[in-house]
């Protein structure tokens, strides 16, 4: 038994490191041929182990053991990071940005995957978390931290104003109705002088909690963390929170009420038969995704300090929805991944950056033709870790089938 | 269940009338069940069977009439708050969410009894646990009174499951909050009459186990089927109710063959 354990945890420590070393590799080494190589050759690995049954079994069989050991595992990675990275600075600022980016598109995720509606204003709901936070950061110098919620809170207020129309639209109108609110709110800021106009907000205080500044350096047992590790570290904590958060909602009643009035999935007619208000249960759903990007965006604006229009614009917004279309509607790890790959792929490939558009829309097109339900398909819902016992055989994932 | 016996009325309608433009497709239906009744609503096609479904269930705004279930005068509420005063319906084509596993939808038709929403489920997740694995053994109940191979298949999604199974399902969940009506609309449409015989067979069943007081108004088609299970049938033609009584009487009623036969 205790032999068992070992060969498992020796699996996983294993697969993660490599995984691991393979990651930052890739961020790390700018020779873009080299990381392609790379890449390559992790795409053979995996290939050449998904082959081999045996293996492949074995170490499936080991995550899904030990769980809760790989958790911890990937918790010390995570948080580690920052010491390995912390020659590189601009990595660290990139992967907090991409926690940014994952819970903007865990909040579309709660709007689009779960409920159904189609939000393609996600970039004005970013950018009245990030104004709120400016404005009130350089007008009144009210707390960073107290922003962050201000922001998040406003975003819902505002998104309110949306109910009616969202409410008497239904499907791609709804889409439309978003459209209309990103175009409109761009055009406002791009007009109103109060709000700085083209030129945006400049010069918001930094971040900064209980006295701490965050562009002070973090000592650590005699390392040295550049200062972006703070900015890190916080994202990570609200990240972390919010998508926890964002799985149990989906692990309960409430994702399954969100399911059932999905046009897409379920439909809005049989939910009503069966006693749910769906009216209410789409805004609830809109409100909170909007919390998350709202967040998000006041998180933003306290890190990079300026805020302007060319950051909320309808383009900005298709690009946060296509997280959740890459990643998989409705799958949170999926989201999650998909929302990290598209901050740190246009990165790496700046040398390329007028074709990254392109790229983009071919790797999407050929997701949708070739994988439609995303990098990770969401799975059928278990709820809680209980319900483990039920039989191998009677789980599969969701929606396994030809005929849809 | 003859009309001049002493029953308990459950439900009731009158002058129940609906226009589409300038066709009336229910037009002045007087109608009621008693409590425990099966009624046979037939007639053909573009009678207005489904539409009077749709005004009782709430998804049809009504044009005129009102109707009652237990003396309370439910028109013009929403759908949903229909539900939960006890009519709860089938359609005639599936609306199961395919790619939710059994027990999710199964869950769907229960979400009105549960109490754990959001603070339980972020916070006090013992709470939603427990109310979880109530629920679970209630969907398991209520599988195995159609087909006990449906329990084993509860974490499946739907679309792996055969045809009869969804019908199945499907009434499942229109039975999982005890309604007092149940509204079942074409529920052997497109199922070979085996099948639907053995869906009459087990709703039977159910009814004399577990359901006792259950009523129900059952659209079809089939008059096997209509003939085996009803207690009183009520026949539609354009939208007016031509007929009413026992399967036999109604058979017998001229206008109602004119109408099916085209005479």
């Amino acid at each position: 038994m205790n032999d068992h354990a070992l060969k498992d945890w020796l699996l996983i420590i294993c697969c993660l490191a490599v995984s691991w070393a393979l990651f930052i590799s890739v961020l790390l080494i700018t020779n873009l041929f080299l990381v392609f190589a790379l890449i390559v050759l992790g795409g053979v690995a995996m290939y050449g182990i998904s082959r081999r049954e045996g293996v492949k079994a074995s170490i499936v069989q080991a995550f899904k053991r030990r769980n809760r050991f790989t958790f911890i595992c990937m918790f010390i990675i995570i948080i580690g990071l920052p010491f390995i990275l912390r020659g590189s600075p601009y990595w660290i600022l990139i992967l907090t940005l991409a926690i940014l980016w994952i819970i903007v598109a865990l909040g579309i995720n709660i709007q689009f995957g779960s409920a159904g509606i189609i939000n393609l204003g996600a970039a004005a709901f970013y950018g009245v978390g990030a104004y709120t936070a400016g404005m009130f950061a350089i007008k009144l110098g009210s707390p960073p931290l107290f922003n962050l919620l201000l922001g998040a809170v406003m975003s819902m207020v505002v998104g309110s104003l949306l109910f009616i129309p969202l409410l008497k639209a239904r499907g791609h109108y709804q889409a439309l109705v978003t459209i209309a609110f990103v175009m409109a709110f761009h055009n406002l800021l791009n007009n109103a002088a109060w709000l700085g106009g083209a030129q945006g907000i400049v010069g918001i205080p930094p971040m900064s909690v209980a006295g701490w500044s965050f562009v002070q350096e973090i000592k650590v047992w005699g390392l040295k963390l550049p200062s972006q590790a703070n900015f890190y570290y916080l994202a990570l904590l609200l990240g972390g929170l919010l998508a926890a958060a964002s799985w149990r909602l989906w692990n309960s009643w409430v994702g399954l009420t969100w399911n059932a009035i999905n046009e897409g999935t379920g439909d809005e007619l049989s939910a009503k038969c069966m006693g749910v208000a769906t009216g209410k249960w789409a805004m609830i759903a809109f409100t909170i995704g909007n919390f998350y990007i709202g967040l998000a965006g006041a998180f933003y604006s306290h890190m990079t300090t300026y805020v302007s229009p060319p950051d909320i614009t309808f383009y900005q917004s298709l690009l946060f929805l296509s997280a959740v279309i890459l990643g998989g509607v409705d799958s949170i790890p999926g989201v999650c991944l998909a929302a990290l790959l598209l901050v740190i792929l246009p990165e790496k490939l700046r040398a390329f950056q007028q074709y990254w558009v392109m790229f983009f829309g071919i790797a999407l097109v050929l997701m949708l033709i070739l994988r439609r339900k995303g990098l990770i398909p969401a799975m059928i819902r278990i709820y809680t870790r209980g319900m483990r016992e039920i039989p191998e055989s009677l789980r599969a994932p969701k929606g396994s089938n030809k005929n849809d | 269940m003859p009309d001049n016996e002493p029953t308990k009325q459950l439900f009731r309608c009158e002058k129940l009338t609906k226009n589409f433009g300038g066709l009336k497709a229910v037009d002045g239906v007087d109608l009621g069940v008693s409590e425990g009744e099966i009624l046979g609503l037939i007639g053909p096609n573009g009678a207005g069977k489904t539409t009077f479904f749709n005004l009782i269930s709430g998804v049809y705004p009504i044009d005129e009439g009102s109707f009652f279930l237990r003396g309370e005068n439910l028109m013009g509420l929403p759908a949903h708050k229909i539900k939960k005063k006890g009519i709860s319906r089938t359609f005639q084509q599936s609306r199961l969410i395919l790619n939710l596993s059994v027990y999710d939808n199964l869950f769907t038709g229960m979400l009105e009894s549960f109490r754990s929403w959001f603070r339980d489920s972020l916070i006090f997740r013992s709470r939603f646990k427990e109310e979880l694995k109530r629920a679970i053994e209630k969907a398991n109940q209520l599988l195995s009174q159609f087909n006990a191979e449906l329990v084993g298949k509860g974490f499946l999604p739907v679309s792996e499951i055969s045809q009869i199974d969804r019908r199945r399902l499907e009434i499942c969940r229109a039975l999982a909050t005890k309604p007092a009506l149940l509204l079942l609309d074409e529920p052997s449409a497109g199922m070979s009459p085996e099948e639907s015989a053995e869906l009459m067979l087990d709703l039977q069943r159910i009814r004399e186990k577990e359901y006792r007081e259950l009523s129900i108004i059952l659209v079809e088609h089939d008059m096997a089927v209509i003939e085996d299970i009803t207690d009183r049938v009520v026949a539609l033609n354009y939208g007016k109710k031509i007929a009413e009584g026992t399967f036999e009487a109604v058979s017998r009623n001229e206008e109602l063959r004119e109408a099916y036969l085209g005479r």
